[in-house]
């Protein structure tokens, strides 16, 4: 199991690979490898098209020392 | 004359034979990621909630298979969800995933619900389901069929199946259902696991829900010799088909995530019909003999369509329970009493059997990494940084008998599909009592 910590100043949903995986400024399970991140606004079940979308390869953590990804 | 008359009457049966087709595989008009049977179709009820998340496993192993997951069916139906009254923990069951014997009780089950649990016994358990093969075999329009070479044994076995068991009942009737059943065969090309799943089916585009129980479980039952491949046609680029968006990440990362970077190159495969045109199925044993890999894959990504992870993710799972049946066997036998070499049949039968019964061990305790990761999460964070998740891995098989020569008697019962009546009573009796008293089972009725 690998950890992932996506913040930003307010809560959003976060879609991981198309799918809902969590939310913001909290921890995230998910399996080792590349992933590709994108917010969503909280009540909704799609990610927002016009989001940023971020890539990241998530290896090595643990539930004490996630990776940590900040948006704005 | 005579003679002239029997050539033209073998001569006109050869042609009615040889048009004899399996049925054809459906296809899927349009690829649409949120239709067909998959979870998010089998929405959670009053009586069958999110939060517990009960998974069941049911191996292979012929009518012993069968029988042993019945009896955990049983257990199940006789334990009372604490604080509920009315609602038992079959009520709760989300997932079975099943391979070859342990299919037919999957199948059966979810067509028939808890009411059919007493005729599968004498519908399945306590029929000869061998000599009722071997029997149809010799009806005058199989054997015709036979000789097509597009109608195979395999062919013959879904059809006596679905006379006997599943009156031609398809994946879309279980649609809206829970438990969502996840029939498990071997993909022959690939040498890895094929579930019957709409996500499996969509590269093809095949349409599961018109498929037909019984053809998948004749497939997931596929051993080989014994019965033949079960071929799928692949219809390829007919349904506009985009490959879910974990799939290109995964591609990259064949130095990290290995199960997932395998996946999704089995995934591609699908979709190059010049290669492969049909897919052809063996038992389902041959890649995961306890039907464990798709959930270890559920429980532990927040890819595919049925994820537990992702659920456990955005809080709507609190409590997981696997339940592994198991109804491996002993095949060390007596081989070694002898000075003998052991004869073609045995290797063959140990080349087979011995890789996987190690791969079920591995998966087996991969599933305990799992719990172990989920427990370590309980003790190292504060219950705000992540939705807290109470996990319960439980393994049901015939190590878990303490009386040695009770052990040895159930573990060398041979796997075929015709065992006596008492013999299945015995395996029924002993997969709910093996349920009852397993530890981690006690741990999850206290933790309530």
């Amino acid at each position: 199991m690998e950890y992932i910590r996506i913040n930003t100043p307010d809560p959003r949903r976060v879609f991981i690979n198309g799918r809902l995986s969590g939310s913001t400024n909290a921890l995230i399970r998910v399996e080792p490898g590349t992933h590709t991140i994108v917010l969503g606004n909280p009540e909704e079940d799609a990610p927002d098209p016009a989001a940023e979308e971020r890539r990241a390869v998530v290896r090595g953590t643990t539930v004490d020392r996630p990776l940590v990804v900040d948006f704005e | 004359m005579r003679t002239a008359l029997q050539a033209a009457i073998a001569i006109a049966f050869a042609a009615v034979g040889a048009c004899a087709h399996y049925p054809a595989t459906p296809g899927l008009l349009e690829y649409a990621p949120s239709v067909g049977y998959r979870f998010a179709n089998t929405p959670p009820t009053s009586a069958n909630s999110d939060s517990l998340m009960v998974i069941l496993t049911f191996s292979g192993g012929g009518t012993r298979a069968a029988a042993l997951s019945t009896g955990v069916l049983r257990e199940l139906d006789r334990t009372a969800v604490p604080g509920e009254p009315g609602r038992t923990l079959l009520d709760e069951v989300d997932i079975i995933s099943s391979v070859s014997g342990g299919s037919f009780t999957a199948a059966y089950f979810a067509l028939h619900g808890r009411e059919g649990l007493d005729r599968f016994e004498t519908e399945f358990l306590d029929w000869n389901a061998q000599a009722a093969l071997k029997r149809d075999l010799l009806a005058p329009m199989r054997i015709i069929r036979l000789l097509s070479r597009n109608y195979s044994r395999i062919d013959h076995a879904a059809a006596t199946w679905d006379q006997r068991l599943f009156g031609d009942a398809t994946f879309g009737d279980l649609i809206g259902r829970r438990p969502l059943i996840i029939i498990n065969a071997a993909d022959m090309s690939l040498g890895a696991t094929f579930s019957f799943t709409q996500e499996q089916f969509d590269p093809l585009c095949a349409n599961l829900a018109d498929f037909p129980l019984s053809r998948a479980v004749a497939a997931s039952s596929a051993f080989p010799g014994l019965l033949s491949p079960l071929t799928l046609e692949n219809h390829g680029d007919d349904c506009g088909f985009e490959a879910p968006g974990w799939v290109e990440n995964a591609l990259e990362d064949a130095d990290i995530g290995g199960d997932r970077y395998r996946l999704a190159r089995h995934l591609l495969t699908y979709r190059d019909t010049d290669v492969r045109p049909f897919v052809h199925l063996l038992d389902g044993g041959l890649a995961d003999n306890i039907g464990l890999r798709p959930i270890l894959r559920s429980l532990t990504s927040t890819s595919g369509d049925w994820s537990v992870l992702r659920m456990i993710n955005n809080g709507q799972v609190r409590r997981v329970v696997v339940i592994v049946v198991n109804a491996k066997t002993d095949t060390r036998s007596n081989v070694d009493l002898r000075e003998q070499p052991p004869g073609i049949k045995r290797v063959l039968q140990t080349v087979v059997s011995t890789p996987l019964g190690n791969y079920s061990r591995e998966s087996v305790q991969r599933l305990r990494e799992v719990s172990d990761d989920f427990l370590r999460e309980l003790t190292a964070t504060p219950s705000t940084a992540l939705p807290e998740v109470h996990f319960h891995a439980i393994e049901v098989s015939f190590d878990g008998l303490d009386d040695v020569e009770e052990r040895r008697y159930f573990e060398t019962l041979p796997t075929s599909f015709r065992l006596p009546p008492d013999v299945v009573d015995q395996l029924t009796e002993v997969g709910g009592r093996l349920l009852r008293e397993a530890e981690e089972f006690q741990a999850l009725l206290a933790q309530f």
